[in-house]
């Protein structure tokens, strides 16, 4: 978004400040273009002072980042597995798993609320599900599918109208057929004689 | 494999809606650990990230029924939860003390390592603390929760380019607060 205000003249200490906010410390990911006005105001007085709080921002950051702390580790996905049999376990993972086991003990200590369990919500469950990919990439209701069907409902409904509103040649002049006299034509023939 | 990963998601928390605890526990062990660090980003307060993560679990298995899976992907959607939870909670409570395990003994780090960050840490404290809650929000969601920027964006409920500008903003101003420390404070991440 800065770089677009900056793409003509010359590289103002206050631009280099913006796009140091903007994009970091590491010239290299600068637009080619800017990269030698940059690293040349990086050595005047001002511009290093700027870099270097740039730079003191950006460390600060990485160092919380890479803290063990804040590394957040891969955690097993099946439910069969419990967090808990990694082989070097540090008291910080100790703790973050008993934190996970008290979440995951949550369903024994709170009831839900039999109005959740609703057919809305087991319809939603259905369909979910019905539409999710399953393990060989198939679609059970796949966009395709209902919009072929959606394709031939919509033709047969156009089918119905134009034959709907087609005018029909009638016997009589006033345009109303009686159905009714044909009616017991054929019952006549079963009829036994007296 | 992301689409399948939220997609997946989205059906455990259908099955939570209907009761299914097993479901629950893949959540909790999926997601649990990254919201823990999210919300201690928040409070500085490992007892306090742990309530407030409780808490917003307690919701997702009572209140998993308001999930939309067409508005939102299932971490947005708990993203916007757990933080939600931090700025109540913060409201509520003031932060004098220090926080919980802050001298505690940590025998998988170097004593050296664990003072450069608690230093780091309360420096981080100190520097986030100046900003506004938005500005905090989008820097914590930029640095600590592996979001896109795209997805922070919808996390704030705003468009891209305000939320990259709200970004820069909060990183000008946390410069700004740092270039006026000492230079031979930060000698210790050199």
């Amino acid at each position: 978004m800065a770089i677009q205000q900056f793409e003509h003249g010359k590289m103002t200490l206050e631009q280099f400040e913006i796009l140091l906010d903007t994009l970091g410390t590491n010239f290299d990911s600068w637009p080619k273009m800017k990269q030698a006005e940059a690293r040349n105001l990086a050595q005047t007085l001002d511009g290093k002072r700027l870099f270097r709080g740039a730079q003191k921002l950006e460390m600060l950051m990485m160092a919380l980042q890479s803290t063990p702390q804040s590394t957040s580790q891969s955690v097993p996905e099946s439910s069969s597995e419990s967090p808990l049999v990694n082989s070097a376990v540090t008291p910080c993972d100790t703790q973050k798993e008993a934190f996970l086991e008290k979440l995951a003990d949550i369903p024994r200590r709170y009831q839900q609320n039999s109005a959740h369990l609703t057919v809305c919500n087991r319809m939603t469950l259905f369909v979910t599900q019905a539409l999710a990919v399953n393990s060989d990439g198939s679609r059970l209701f796949s966009p395709q599918r209902l919009a072929s069907q959606a394709a031939a409902f919509a033709a047969v409904l156009a089918v119905g109208i134009l034959v709907g509103i087609t005018p029909e040649e009638t016997p009589t002049g006033s345009g109303e057929i009686d159905l009714s006299e044909t009616w017991f034509v054929a019952s006549s023939d079963f009829e036994l004689g007296e | 494999m992301p689409n399948r990963d939220k997609a997946d998601d989205t059906i455990l928390v259908a099955r939570v809606c209907a009761g299914d605890s097993d479901a629950f526990r893949l959540l909790v062990i999926r997601h649990g650990a990254r919201f823990r660090m999210l919300a201690m980003r928040f409070t500085f307060d490992q007892a306090l990230a742990e309530d407030v993560v409780q808490e917003a679990f307690i919701s997702l298995w009572l209140k998993a029924g308001k999930f939309d899976g067409a508005k939102a992907s299932f971490t947005t959607w708990f993203h916007r939860i757990v933080i939600n939870k931090c700025l109540d909670y913060k409201r509520k409570r003031q932060f004098s003390a220090l926080p919980d395990g802050y001298d505690r003994a940590d025998p998988a780090v170097g004593p050296e390592v664990k003072l450069a960050a608690d230093g780091a840490s309360n420096r981080l404290k100190t520097v986030l603390s100046a900003l506004s809650e938005r500005q905090k929000t989008a820097v914590i969601l930029s640095y600590y929760s592996g979001l896109s920027n795209q997805e922070a964006a919808e996390v704030m409920q705003m468009n891209i380019k305000a939320y990259e500008s709200l970004l820069v903003r909060s990183r000008a101003k946390m410069r700004k607060m740092l270039m006026a420390e000492k230079d031979d404070l930060f000698a210790a991440f050199a």
